[in-house]
């Protein structure tokens, strides 16, 4: 295959596996905030049955490599007869592993915030979900967005292992790619550049975010 | 006692209070009734449990036993069928919260939202103002505290004394019938600690019920109409300003105002710099008196100044100064 064919192929090819990679990566994301949030909550509690299974669950899901929950999310349904679809599973998976990372992240966010506001809101009457919105969340999000970002750019790396399951993201294509062009060189070439230009924007519009979130507030 | 105690139901009861924390007994048996528009100043030396009483009284503390009457409904318990003390559905607590404001002495304004954001909340999320009002309202209570050109700044770009301000102004913005003030002075330097007790005195002036935990003793001398002395977890004894700064009959309590008598002699110097401070206010209306004392604030405005000034006279001649 000539220069400008292969280089044909490639754009045809690969941005789409992109869009897939970061859609899926952003889904799990957002999953696994909300996981985070959650056993974060549970971390917190004062009972102790949710504080001790929030902690195995976050032992469990940051000590078990992703591939393995991946495969025994993707296999375990159907040996109950159940179909499962791969994006499914997919996205559970990393969202499972995101959202233990992030609960410790969020956690650490959480426990920066001086009891004092949370009186002042409880004094003034506020209701437990309006506390979290508009007192908590905001200045977690401000806290740990660096943190946050940096976990985001983990995601979408880690989303390669799941072409195993033949979700057609990235690498799943590139690879597609290799077997019908014979030029792993080139093809995984542009792969890298493509993660690479991936993170590097998802690193730079963290960063604006967070200037964002967390301006005017320093006086 | 209180002059108006015969007609009038107490806004607020507490009968026989008690409060561990851990193995240790932070109040042990408090009995207290306030009245309507009665300010109550709450003295004694740190530790003894000031704190501790005032958070109960809004339930931000539990207590083991006793009960705290707010308008004649118990806080935080309900009796049950066979005569248990079963906790409150934090909803119930929620909503008799909203008679009692609360000034914390860190101020505990939220870092991340403007001063008048931070007035407007509780006025759009517990009150169900729409925005437009809420800010109507908001800016209303800023103007009140003096704070009328400060709306947009974030309490990072705010003097503590305006932090406090706006703290306050948080408080009434919810309409409270009652207001709870736990020191709020203490933590600020002492050229702005003249700006907060106006403001306190004129919500005095207007007939706010106020439950103040105060080391200010000329604000207690001046403006309370009954100081409660406690020390380690007991009430030693209530009166009038007049009778515990004169003729206490408490041993302790005479030796615990002598000595705060003596530290603000020494402290003279602080305490005059205070004072011109307020004059050169008071004459030449600028910064952030001007809001005020601008449109309809003013002549209440001076009055009370005015007061407050004859309040820290007459508070110094108590003290013995
Ligand atoms: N959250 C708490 N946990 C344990 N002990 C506390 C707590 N809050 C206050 N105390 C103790 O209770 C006592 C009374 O405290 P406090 O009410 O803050 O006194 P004051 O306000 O009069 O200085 C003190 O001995 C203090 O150490
Ligand atoms: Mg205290």
């Amino acid at each position: 295959m000539d220069a400008p064919h292969l280089l044909t192929s490639i754009i045809h090819t690969l941005p789409g596996g992109l869009l897939v990679t970061l859609g899926i990566s952003l889904l799990s994301a957002v999953a696994g905030f909300v996981i985070g949030l959650l056993l974060c909550w549970m971390r917190c509690s004062p009972l102790c049955a949710a504080h001790a299974i929030a902690g195995v669950c976050i032992s469990a899901l940051r000590g078990i490599p992703i591939l393995v929950v991946l495969l025994l999310l993707f296999y375990l349904p159907s040996a109950a007869g159940l179909e499962m679809p791969s994006v499914l599973a997919a996205v559970l998976a990393l969202a499972l592993n995101t959202g233990a990372f992030q609960a410790e992240i969020l956690r650490a966010g959480f426990a920066s915030i001086p009891r004092g506001q949370l009186e002042a809101a409880y004094a003034l009457g506020l209701q437990d979900l309006r506390i979290l919105r508009r007192i908590l969340l905001p200045q977690v999000l401000g806290l740990t967005m660096p943190q946050l970002v940096n976990e985001l750019i983990i995601l979408v790396k880690n989303s390669s292992l799941i072409s195993v399951i033949a979700v057609t993201e990235l690498l799943r294509r590139s690879e597609q790619l290799v077997a019908v062009t014979y030029r792993p060189l080139e093809v995984y070439t542009a792969t890298a550049i493509l993660y690479l230009a991936a993170n590097l924007f998802i690193a730079w519009s963290g960063n604006k975010i967070h200037q964002r979130l967390i301006a005017g507030r320093a006086g | 006692m209180a002059p108006i105690t015969v007609h009038t139901p107490p806004v607020l009861q507490l009968r026989d209070v008690h409060k561990h924390f851990g193995d240790v007994h932070v109040l042990k048996g408090i009995n207290l009734e306030i009245f309507p528009s009665q300010v109550v100043c709450l003295i004694g030396p740190s530790g003894s449990g000031k704190s501790t009483l005032l958070r109960c009284i809004n339930f931000l503390e539990e207590y083991d036993c006793g009960e705290v009457l707010i308008f004649g409904e118990r806080i935080g318990y309900s009796t049950s069928y066979d005569g248990r003390r079963v906790p409150m559905p934090k909803e119930h607590i929620r909503v008799m919260r909203r008679d009692l404001g609360m000034v914390f002495q860190h101020f505990n304004l939220w870092p991340h939202m403007t001063a008048v954001e931070n007035v407007s909340e509780a006025v759009r999320s517990v009150k169900k103002k729409n925005i437009t009002e809420a800010l109507r309202i908001s800016r209303d209570m800023l103007a009140k505290v003096g704070l009328a050109d400060m709306e947009n700044r974030y309490p990072a770009q705010l003097s503590g004394g305006q932090q406090q301000r706006v703290a306050i102004a948080r408080a009434l913005a919810m309409e409270p019938r009652i207001m709870l003030f736990d020191e709020p002075t203490s933590s600020l330097d002492p050229e702005l600690v003249g700006d907060v007790l106006d403001v306190m005195q004129s919500l005095a002036g207007e007939g706010m019920t106020m439950i103040v935990v105060t080391h200010e003793m000329g604000f207690a001398a001046g403006v309370a109409d009954l100081i409660v002395f406690m020390e380690d977890g007991r009430i030693l004894e209530q009166g009038t300003p007049d009778r515990i700064f004169h003729n206490a009959e408490n041993r302790r309590v005479r030796a615990f105002l002598q000595s705060y008598g003596r530290r603000e002699k020494n402290a003279g110097k602080a305490h005059t710099a205070t004072n011109s401070h307020n004059k050169g206010v008071c004459n030449e209306p600028t910064d952030h008196h001007s809001g005020a004392a601008g449109s309809r604030g003013c002549p209440q405005k001076r009055t009370a100044h005015q007061n407050h000034q004859h309040a820290r006279h007459a508070g110094r001649r108590y003290l013995g100064l």
